[in-house]
């Protein structure tokens, strides 16, 4: 029984920071569940909440059946994995693996063989007499794992465990911990500001910010039906393209364009000023293999980068960026791609291609829109508009 | 059911096993250190009689005898000259030594320990090896002068002659001599990044300039730090003259502390308590001025780039 | 444990072996010396500096007709053990360098782990008061010994510990200073450590001695160090505190001796040797340690 909920909980730090506030959150037993959000938003802080290392100071703390709100931690059945390791460096690595067991006096016997198990498992064999020190960075990143599988607990916490390591051994940790979780199918809790992490490993992804739950939903769900512009903003990469604009006629008008909306969308009888999100991969190059059923656009790019597989095209267009609060917060993480020298307050998008194409920059092209693919936000709030049509959520119980 | 935290633990957090942890800390601190500094000031007012070992108060009888005390007075004339000689000697020296140590030459580890090793000298072995070697019969240092030509001198049998010597035995060894601040200087040199005096000397900076352009500034704390310390450790000298002269010839070497020894000696708690206080009178003055002199600086610095 | 590492390195080269480095370009006029000219300033200014003690040591071997005899014999023709049998035979030395031991001993063990624990206190736990407290012991750092040695006497009088190594020991059980510089170090370590022994279930007391501790051993020897060499050299107190020879400490028992025998300089120089050779030893074998906890002490001071 590893389902963990959190009731209404809040943290507020000496001195009036508040950086939990009232999170309710329910992570199925077995789930991969990701906390993602920008630095700040209070990941860390609510992690430490589960764990029992920091206190709450408001709401509820449940694991399994049992309330934990105020159980110590080392009572809580949970195992932690830090973001800088905490390997005890005066130990070797059997000893670290073994550490936690001996405190809970286990018998020699199976303390030998869930160190043997980790060990195996992780590949960690050859490497058990050495010190930490004498690890390389992937390794010690397996040990702490480790650590916190022989003890079998009932959850796993891990804070940015992979922020430490190159970007290369981050994806192959990554698949690591994805197979790993498979195997074990321990409940899981997951802290990252990297929102590609969140994706790819998530069960469903927490999105915070400023302390409050944004959305909490499948990876596919939130990626296409962001709850608020933060969302939006804050996940895929390169991030969205967000613009002001004009719903009229059964169109979307900025730029001096006009696009027109998608058969089904439930805000062609609209007339009203809203924000326009458009994924950089809703464009395709207009060709011979383009759809001609959706509406073009001609476009002058300023910047083309050839990635092999995909080509990211970004152009200006004569319409006012989006630059509410809610937008620059996501984007203090995500890797836009911008000009060092930007000029007038001109929106700019970011286009991805397919990389046979071959766009020129400062030569005029054509691109197409795919008009299903288009997110529209509420100036005001930043909330979603149009979603209601559509089921609103996954059903709750598992 | 997990055990929920302990009752005392959720009402009162960590205070009450924070405070064991410190208890033992606290005992001695507070008990050898803030009490006395108190009962000090209330001995200083009181007259106690050893005899009938009756306490009476004093008022500033104490105090008033004390400046009127040739005996204390001379200690405190002895220790101004010991420091005021003592203190920019052991600096410069200190400083000297240390830019000498940092040098990058062969053998450099075998000169460091050969520098540090009197900082390790208990000051009684200082004072008891210098009053052998210094001896007006058969020391050593009369020798010397002998093979030189020079006449023998009286040494320790002569207070100007003995004061300067402490000066000269403090300096040499013990936990304030000029090893000890050559230890503390070099350690500030050697947290000077190569890059800055190699960036200062490809500038064109001959020696004298690097020195002032970048060692002197970084220098500057640890010599302020040195400055109030060994100014301290001057004031507080006891040891040394413990060691060698017990504060002769006559009463040439008395220095206030020992001057307070000897007034617990003969159980003269009044007056050696008044003692300290007139000490730590003029250590607070000494500091003020510091303070006030750093500040003037500083106000002085802002001035000139404003 | 990166903090931890990076600590050690810090002071590293004051005092790490001699490396030979190509000298820097020479001067102008002394191209013609074998040897970088910087030695014909540092051979002679160490060598004075540790001239006296040198002598000392010889002259604790020499009869009394070599040593006043000048130029002094660089090498004795005979070992001269007269100085130390005296000093053995018709002295209390090994009772006081006993005391001396005894008193070091107890007060290096009781600050390592009185102040490990008040460091550890203000370091890591909340508590009421805490920076009060912190602030108080802070300041009993710079008061002035003399101050609070009339009624530091009075208290032992009181407590009939005078004149015993009690009234040597206590006052320097815990100093100020270690609690301190231990404070500082395990704030430097990185709190995650603590958290996951605390996970892992220990309690405060044990993290402290599982973990905190073995990672704090370069802190730990320098409070060792520090209060071994003030243990075992003061005098002030034990001058006043301490009155029958038996329970003199060595410098002490020196200063004493000396004043008694003037006539028997080879035996006050052994006696000041012994008195010396204990520090000078852990000196020699701990270099580096010693020059850093100096350092330490005065630079963080
Ligand atoms: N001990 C503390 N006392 C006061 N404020 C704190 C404390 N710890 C964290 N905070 C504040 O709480 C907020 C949330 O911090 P938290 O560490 O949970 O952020 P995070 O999402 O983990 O960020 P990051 O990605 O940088 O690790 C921040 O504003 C932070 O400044
Ligand atoms: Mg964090």
């Amino acid at each position: 029984m590893g389902a963990i909920h959190l009731n209404g909980v809040s943290k507020v730090y000496e001195g009036g920071v508040v950086a939990v506030d009232d999170v309710s959150l329910e992570v199925r037993d077995g789930e991969f569940m990701v906390l993602v959000g920008p630095s700040g938003c209070g990941k860390s802080t609510l992690l430490r909440m589960i764990a029992g290392l920091e206190r709450v100071s408001g709401g509820q703390v449940v694991i399994g059946d049992t309330d934990v709100t105020h159980v110590a931690p080392p009572d809580r059945d949970i195992a932690m994995v830090f973001q800088n390791y905490a390997l005890y460096p005066h130990k070797t690595v059997r000893e670290n693996l073994a550490f936690g067991l001996k405190q809970r006096k286990a018998p020699k016997a199976l303390i030998e063989e869930r160190v043997a198990d980790a060990a195996r498992m992780l590949g960690l064999e050859e490497m058990l007499q050495r010190k930490p020190s004498q690890l390389s960075g992937g390794q010690r990143q397996r040990v702490a794992i480790g650590r916190a599988m022989v003890r079998e607990p009932s959850a796993f916490l891990l804070d940015e465990p992979l922020s430490n390591l190159d970007a290369k051994l981050r994806t192959t940790m990554r698949g690591e911990l994805a197979r790993l979780h498979e195997r074990l199918g321990i409940t899981t809790v997951y802290v990252t500001h990297d929102q590609v992490e969140a994706m790819t490993l998530g069960t469903r992804v927490a999105v915070l910010r400023g302390g409050v739950v944004q959305q909490c939903a499948s990876p596919q769900e939130l990626y296409r039906r962001p709850r608020n512009l933060f969302v939006a903003a804050f996940i895929g990469s390169p991030a969205m393209n967000l613009v002001e604009a004009r719903i009229e006629g059964g169109c979307v008008r900025f730029a001096g364009l006009a696009i027109p909306l998608a058969d089904g969308s439930p805000l062609r009888g609209a007339a009203r000023d809203v924000i326009l999100g458009v994924r950089p991969a809703a464009f395709t190059a207009d060709g011979p293999r383009a759809d001609e059923a959706l509406p073009r656009i001609e476009v002058v790019p300023d910047l083309v980068e050839h990635l092999g597989d995909e080509v990211h095209v970004s152009f200006g267009l004569d319409a006012t960026p989006v630059q509410g609060d809610a937008v620059l917060a996501a984007e203090e993480d995500v890797h836009a791609t911008r000009l060092l020298v930007e000029d007038a307050p001109r929106a700019r998008f970011v286009a991805v291609l397919d990389g046979r194409t071959a766009p020129v920059a400062k030569q005029p092209m054509s691109l197409r829109v795919d008009n299903e693919q288009l997110y529209f936000f509420d100036p005001a709030s930043g909330e979603a508009l149009g979603l209601a049509a559509e089921p609103s959520e996954q059903p709750a119980a598992a | 059911m997990p055990p929920h935290r302990r009752l005392v633990e959720r009402v009162f957090g960590e205070t009450p096993s924070a405070w064991l942890y410190l208890l033992p800390a606290v005992v001695i601190i507070v008990g050898l250190a803030i009490v006395p500094v108190f009962w000090s000031l209330l001995l200083s007012f009181q007259d106690k009689d050893p005899i009938a070992e009756t306490t009476s108060w004093a008022g500033f009888d104490n105090y008033r005898e004390l400046f009127h005390d040739e005996k204390f007075r001379g200690a405190v004339e002895h220790t101004i000259t010991y420091t005021a000689l003592f203190v920019p000697l052991s600096i410069l020296g200190g400083l000297g030594l240390a830019l000498l140590l940092n040098k990058r030459v062969r053998f450099i580890g075998v000169y460091r320990t050969l520098a540090f090793v009197p900082v390790i000298v208990s000051a009684t072995v200082q004072g008891v090896l210098f009053s052998v070697i210094f001896d007006d019969q058969v020391g050593v240092a009369n020798g010397l002068l002998d093979k030189v030509g020079i006449a023998p001198q009286p040494f320790f049998s002569d207070g100007r002659q003995a004061l300067l010597l402490l000066v000269l035995a403090g300096l040499w060894a013990g936990t304030s001599c000029i090893s000890f601040c050559a230890v503390i200087f070099l350690a500030a040199l050697q947290d000077i990044p190569r890059e800055l005096t190699e960036a200062a000397s490809i500038d064109g900076a001959r020696a004298w300039g690097t020195f002032k352009a970048v060692t002197a500034p970084a220098l500057a704390p640890v010599t302020i730090f040195l400055l109030l310390w060994q100014t301290v450790q001057g004031i507080q000298l006891f040891d040394l003259v413990y060691g060698s002269t017990a504060g002769g010839p006559g009463d040439a070497t008395v220095v206030v502390v020992y001057f307070i020894y000897r007034s617990i000696r003969e159980s003269a708690y009044g007056t050696g308590a008044a003692a300290s206080y007139i000490v730590v009178a003029g250590l607070a003055a000494i500091g003020l001025a510091f303070w006030l002199g750093r500040f003037a600086v500083s106000r002085r610095g802002r001035g000139a780039t404003a | 444990m990166s903090a931890v590492a990076s600590r050690r390195r810090g002071r590293e080269q004051l005092d790490s072996p001699a490396r030979p480095v190509a000298a820097g370009p020479v001067k102008k006029g002394w191209r013609w010396l074998p040897f970088d000219p910087w030695h014909l300033a540092l051979a002679p200014a160490t060598l004075l500096l540790a001239a006296p003690l040198l002598w000392m040591l010889l002259a604790s071997f020499m009869s009394a007709q070599q040593l006043y005899k000048f130029p002094p014999t660089i090498i004795p023709g005979s070992l001269h053990l007269d100085g130390y049998r005296f000093l053995f035979e018709d002295t209390e030395i090994s009772t006081w360098f006993l005391n001396s031991l005894i008193v070091s001993s107890v007060c290096v063990v009781a600050n390592v782990l009185f102040c490990s624990m008040a460091g550890y206190a203000f370091a890591r736990m909340r508590f009421r008061g805490s920076g009060i407290t912190l602030g108080i012991m802070l300041a009993t750092m710079v008061i002035p010994f003399q101050l609070t040695l009339i009624p530091t006497f009075i208290i032992f009088e009181h407590l009939g510990m005078i004149d015993t190594l009690w009234s040597l020991i206590v006052p320097s059980l815990v100093t100020p200073f270690g609690v301190f510089l231990l404070r500082q170090f395990f704030l430097s370590l990185p709190p995650e450590l603590e958290e996951a022994a605390y996970m892992d279930g220990c309690s405060r007391w044990k993290i402290l001695w599982t973990i905190v501790l073995p990672l704090a051993r370069p802190a730990l020897a320098t409070v060792a160090v520090v209060t071994f060499l003030l243990t075992w050299n003061d005098v002030s107190w034990p001058a006043i505190a301490i009155s029958s020879e038996a329970h003199n400490t060595l410098p002490l028992g020196v200063a004493s001796f000396r004043s008694r025998s003037e006539q028997n300089p080879s035996a006050i120089m052994a006696a000041n040797v012994i008195a010396t050779l204990p520090v000078l030893l852990a000196f020699l074998a701990a270099q580096k340690t010693f020059v850093r906890s100096i350092a330490s002490g005065a630079v963080k001071g």
